[in-house]
Formats: structure tokens, C-alpha cells, sequence
């Protein structure tokens, strides 16, 4: 038990840490690769511009010569700056993730809110667990994705106050489609069974469908 | 027990361009900022051909020294960033990392009683 506490402890942090800021090897050397590359291609820029100001300056070519350096200057400045709100909304990006990544560990209250979060409030966080694996390229919450896929964003708010009622809401959106594509015979069948439904839900207050679910 | 983390790195300020040659153009020709430069004309209207010469070639060597010095200037920068991006990034980690110590502890405490 206690290799086991130990692997899952080791793999749990390395994994995740590489997922998320990736492997500190690589992208160390990926960033000095990107800042030697760009020096590169400022050193190449500055030396062909150079060469070509050779020309003698004269009082008609001022306003131009300080036009193009001020230029350039813009140029080049904007292109740091540009570079540094990337890196600063990576970061950003990186630590909503990583807050994302386990939201359940705080405390127990914020355990009872996410289990009983809204749907509303689950799609927001179903999109931004996307986006975050469209950013770190797999997904950092596989038990989560898992189960998103295999039984839908309803399997959130089962449990939560008043899922009854959306439930109950999703098989009547749910009858009248179907009873639209196969005629008026299921139609009248899925009427029959809509009003077999809500008399379960009345009875038990708790929709028949929903019981399957949950277990 | 957690140790309290550093603070986080601030990110190196960029002038605009414009800011950035009066700067450099302030130490090496003052005429030539852009709040100078508009008042030349003025200033030079009755100037002799040779002292036009001489100011000409003056002007030319203060734009040479200044792409040179915006050249070192933006090489700095660039380290500043890539500096700045490894910094962000490992106070990010070891942040979240730290935010991962309870939760393991947690586990490890699981893994004991169960043993």
C-alpha cells in the first residue's frame, strides 16, 4: 500500500505538472530556440536596413529617415509587447486550468457545490474543461470527459435541487420529436407513456428515467 | 508544512516606439525628437551651405548610434521577455504545485488507513 501511496502520489504530480506547463527540458529549450531565432532575425532586419541608409542624408530626406525610424521603433516595440501579453495570457490561461483541474479539493462545501452545480453552471465549466483540453492537447480531467460522453451533461444535475423538474422537461421536449418523425401512432404511444411518467413522478417524486440513471 | 511562495515576477515594461526614440534620440541629438524636430526649419532658415553640411553629417551619425542602441535595446527586451515567461511560468507551477500538497497528503493519508 505504501508503493502504491508513493507511485500514485509521484505519477499524479508528474504527469499533471508536464500537462499542464509541460516537460521543463523541452520547453526550456524551445524557448531559448524562439529567442535565439528572433535574434537572428532582428540582427539579419538591422544589418539590410543599415546598408541600405548608406545614402547621405540631406534636409528633404530628414522628415523621411525619422519617419521610418520612428517606424521601425513602433514596429519592434509592439512586437515585445505583443510577445509579452501572450506570454502573460498563457499564464493566466495556465493557472485556470490548473485551478480547474481540481475543484473538488478545497473544501467539502465546494465538493456539495459542484456535485449540485446548475447546469447552466456546468456547461461554463464543461466549455472551459474544452478549452482547456484544446490547450494542453489531452484531457487533463479523463475520468471527468469520460463521463461526459457517455451519459450527456445531465448526469451533473440529477442530484441537484429541482432535476426533477428538468427532467421531467427533457422527456416532454424529448416526446413531441420523436412522435414528429415516426407519425401519429407513437405519438399517441409517447403521450401514454409521458402521462405514465408524471404519474411516477407524482407518486414517487422521482422520475423513473432519472432512477435508472442514478444507479 | 508549505513554504510561502515568492511573489510573482513582474513583467519588464515596454516603451511605445515613439517613447523609446525620444529616449535614445534625447542622449544623442536633442534636435531630432519629435518635439524638436518640427522647430528646424525655423531655427536653420538663414544657416550657411557648410554648416548645413556639418549638421547634416551630425544628424546622420546620431541616427546611426541610435539603431544601434535600439538594436541592443531590443535584444535585452527579448531576454527580459524570455526571462520574464520562464519566471511566470515557474511561479505558476510551483504555485500549483503547492495547491496539490494537501490533496496528496490527502491521498497518502487514504492509501494508510486503508493499509
Amino acid at each position: 500500500m505504501k508503493l502504491n501511496s508513493f507511485h500514485c502520489r509521484h505519477s499524479f504530480g508528474e504527469h499533471r505538472t508536464i500537462a499542464l506547463f509541460g516537460n521543463p527540458e523541452m520547453r526550456n529549450s524551445e524557448a531559448d530556440l524562439q529567442a535565439q531565432m528572433e535574434r537572428k532575425d532582428s540582427g539579419q532586419e538591422s544589418q539590410k536596413k543599415s546598408t541600405e541608409r548608406r545614402e547621405k542624408l540631406t534636409e528633404d530626406r530628414l522628415g523621411e529617415r525619422m519617419a521610418s525610424t520612428l517606424k521601425r521603433f513602433e514596429g519592434g516595440t509592439k512586437a515585445r509587447q505583443d510577445r509579452l501579453t501572450q506570454v502573460q495570457n498563457r499564464v493566466g490561461q495556465t493557472q485556470k486550468i490548473a485551478a480547474l483541474d481540481h475543484p473538488h479539493v478545497d473544501s467539502p462545501q465546494q465538493t456539495k457545490e459542484v456535485r449540485y452545480e446548475t447546469k447552466e453552471q456546468f456547461e461554463s465549466r464543461k466549455r472551459a474543461n474544452d478549452l482547456a483540453n484544446v490547450l494542453v492537447g489531452e484531457p487533463l480531467l479523463s475520468s471527468e470527459k469520460t463521463e461526459v460522453q457517455q451519459h450527456g451533461p445531465d448526469v451533473r444535475t440529477v442530484n441537484a435541487p429541482g432535476a426533477a423538474k428538468t427532467g421531467a422537461e427533457q422527456q416532454a421536449k424529448a416526446a413531441p420529436s420523436a412522435s414528429a418523425q415516426s407519425g401519429a401512432k407513437l405519438a399517441a404511444d409517447s403521450g401514454e407513456k409521458k402521462a405514465a411518467q408524471q404519474k411516477t413522478v407524482a407518486e414517487t417524486g422521482v422520475p423513473e428515467a432519472q432512477g435508472r440513471r442514478t444507479t | 508544512m508549505t513554504t510561502p511562495l515568492p511573489p510573482p515576477p513582474a513583467p519588464p515594461k515596454i516603451p511605445t516606439g515613439r517613447e523609446l526614440y525620444d529616449a535614445m534620440m534625447n542622449h544623442f541629438e536633442p534636435e531630432l525628437t519629435t518635439a524638436m524636430a518640427p522647430t528646424l526649419a525655423e531655427k536653420y532658415k538663414n544657416e550657411s551651405v557648410e554648416d548645413k553640411a556639418a549638421r547634416m553629417s551630425r544628424y546622420e551619425l546620431a541616427f546611426e548610434r541610435c539603431d544601434k542602441a535600439y538594436n541592443e535595446y531590443m535584444e535585452t527586451l527579448d531576454t527580459q521577455v524570455t526571462r520574464y515567461q520562464r519566471e511566470a511560468f515557474a511561479h505558476a507551477e510551483m504555485s500549483d504545485r503547492q495547491q496539490d500538497e494537501g490533496f496528496l497528503d490527502h491521498l497518502s493519508t487514504l492509501f494508510k488507513t486503508a493499509a
